[in-house]
């Protein structure tokens, strides 16, 4: 585990800067060229999601096999980076990807969505988790310390969250919507990040407002600036709200512009999302058979 | 004096006044002498407006056609008080009016009217009813001024459709008169769209539009060469192409049943089968 500093400076952000900027990269034009393989790389980015109290094991099934063939007719296209789903449907999802799928598998854990439980039942649900053979671990931060003022009780829990997930990967979420001020976000992503967390994360899904531009920019910045002082990389996932193409290719603008290149990679970059993966294709194919194709040409997931 | 108020004829999407996305207007002149610009629809705005009927399918359809029948009443109230403000002679605007509330009357009878219990020679109870069609966009004949306008929308409506109007510049000042009144008329937004612009620009944007379930022309609103297009595109996606010989004759149920689906159910009647087997 690695050393906390004793107390977060505050970060103060510039709102009215933050709107400039995400306005700016929402007019910018993309060349024809760099769009077709943007809406490919988008594909290859989403994390498909379900976290439904009515979730089954068919629709989870379902759900990896849009993952691994997102248009059956076109096996050409790539998989999706992941799927999200509960703990209880990771032993659903490991089946019906196999153990070499190149599409990982992400579970919430942590008392996803609101994170209201003793840390040891968390811990606890993480380790299992990652038994039952999940890649990542997606966590929620308390956000009612962070409120407070205790920054040193999120810190500790992400930090013993990321010691049991082991192997896999951390997102952690944040919960931009109930963090009230993008200072706020600026201040929850360092501490996200310095507590060890591979990826920062927007949101559930669950809380309005989710992913936006201006959240996702202020977290892209801290990671910058982490990745200048020390040089490690953080990925990002917005999450929540990204339906459509041309939103996903604005939020893959303001990722190049901010963080450069080397992050447009599923590695680094994903989209938390489900329905987005169909407007990609119908992008996609629009381009490629001239026909804008109708949203009931793909399935529904 | 006054400084003369220059108006930007605004299209109708989704319960909204906006401008084309493009930005495109044209500057025209307008009935009263004033200086005005026409928006330019263009590919996108379209797209907006069809993917805009389609999400607001399920609530105009959904309603009970009763209702869809009082709004429609109230469209002709709204055209009523808005009778001097429309740029047309007060006859035409009359005649159009009489059109709405014609087609008022038809929203709750045509299900009965098209709906069929069908002849079958077998133990079942079997019945044709109607269902909307889907989004519609649709392109009036200008000849046909305010009347076309009005039949244009209520073809779409009666059955539950929803659809866009696309409507050729120069009848744009009356065109955005009329969706003031539709904009008072308690229409859920989206459920029709009028778009101003250029036809031979918009019609092969809609034949390429795989979204859209029927694509109905008036009159001389399109040659016979697009039309021709128009349904070879069509066809390739199964889209039902429907060509009116113009406004002049109210629409009645040969009309509505192009812009209708017929669902059909099968119920077993429940006869009791006789011990030992039966002649059915």
């Amino acid at each position: 585990m690695t050393t906390s500093p004793s107390s977060w400076p505050r970060v103060r952000v510039d709102a009215a800067t933050v709107a400039v900027r995400t306005g700016r990269v929402r007019k910018r034009s993309i060349k024809k060229d760099s769009k077709e393989r943007l809406l490919r790389l988008a594909l290859s980015m989403i994390d498909l999601t379900t976290l439904e109290g009515m979730d089954t094991p068919g629709k989870v099934r379902s759900l990896c096999s849009k993952a691994r063939h997102p248009h059956p007719e076109r096996p050409d296209l790539p998989s999706t980076a992941a799927v999200c789903v509960y703990p209880n449907m990771v032993p659903v999802a490991r089946s019906a990807l196999g153990s070499e799928s190149p599409v990982k598998i992400a579970a919430v854990a942590t008392s996803f969505p609101a994170g209201q439980s003793p840390l040891p039942l968390k811990l606890d649900e993480v380790r299992r988790t990652v038994e039952l053979g999940a890649d990542e671990i997606d966590m929620v931060i308390d956000r009612g310390a962070f409120l407070r003022g205790d920054h040193q009780a999120v810190y500790d829990e992400i930090a013993a969250t990321k010691e049991a997930c082991g192997p896999a990967r951390l997102k952690v979420i944040l919960e931009t919507g109930e963090l009230q001020t993008l200072d706020n976000v600026a201040l929850a992503s360092r501490i996200a990040i310095d507590a060890g967390g591979d990826f920062i994360k927007t949101s559930t899904g669950k809380i309005k407002p989710a992913a936006t531009l201006d959240v996702t920019l202020v977290m892209l910045e801290a990671i910058r600036e982490h990745y200048l002082r020390t040089g490690v990389m953080v990925g990002m996932k917005p999450a929540g709200g990204i339906r459509d193409a041309k939103l996903a290719l604005h939020y893959l603008a303001l990722v190049a512009e901010t963080l450069g290149s080397d992050w447009l990679d599923p590695h680094w970059f994903r989209f938390g999302a489900s329905s987005l993966a169909n407007d990609l294709l119908r992008q996609i194919l629009r381009r490629e058979d001239g026909h804008y194709q109708s949203p009931r040409r793909f399935s529904v997931d | 004096m006054r400084l003369a108020v220059q108006k930007t004829l605004k299209m109708y999407l989704g319960g909204k006044f906006i401008r084309s996305e493009s930005g495109r207007v044209l500057p025209t002149t307008a009935s009263d002498g004033t200086l005005m610009n026409v928006c330019r629809a263009s590919r996108k705005d379209l797209r907006d407006a069809v993917g805009n009927n389609r999400s607001s399918l399920g609530g105009w359809a959904g309603r009970t056609a009763y209702n869809r029948g009082q709004i429609l009443y109230r469209l002709a109230e709204m055209l009523e008080g808005r009778a001097s403000a429309l740029p047309i002679e007060p006859a035409l605007a009359e005649q159009a009016i009489d059109r709405v509330v014609h087609h008022a009357g038809w929203a709750d009878k045509i299900s009965a009217t098209l709906s069929t219990l069908n002849p079958v020679a077998s133990a079942y109870v079997n019945y044709s009813m109607v269902r909307p069609m889907g989004v519609v966009v649709s392109f009036p004949d200008p000849r046909d001024g305010l009347l076309g306008l009005v039949e244009a929308t209520c073809q779409i409506l009666v059955m539950g459709n929803t659809g866009t109007l696309i409507v050729p510049l120069d009848l744009a000042e009356l065109a955005v008169a009329y969706t003031e009144a539709l904009h008072t008329s308690d229409l859920p937004g989206g459920a029709i769209n009028v778009l101003t612009g250029d036809i031979v620009e918009l019609l092969p944007v809609a034949n390429i539009h795989d979204d859209i379930d029927a694509i109905v022309v008036s009159g001389g609103a399109v040659s016979d060469e697009q039309w021709a297009e128009a349904q070879r595109e069509g066809a390739q996606v199964l889209r039902r192409m429907i060509r009116f010989a113009g406004a002049s004759v109210p629409s009645g149920p040969d009309a509505f049943a192009k812009l209708c689906e017929v669902k059909t159910v099968w119920m077993s009647a429940g006869a009791e089968i006789p011990a030992g087997g039966s002649a059915y």
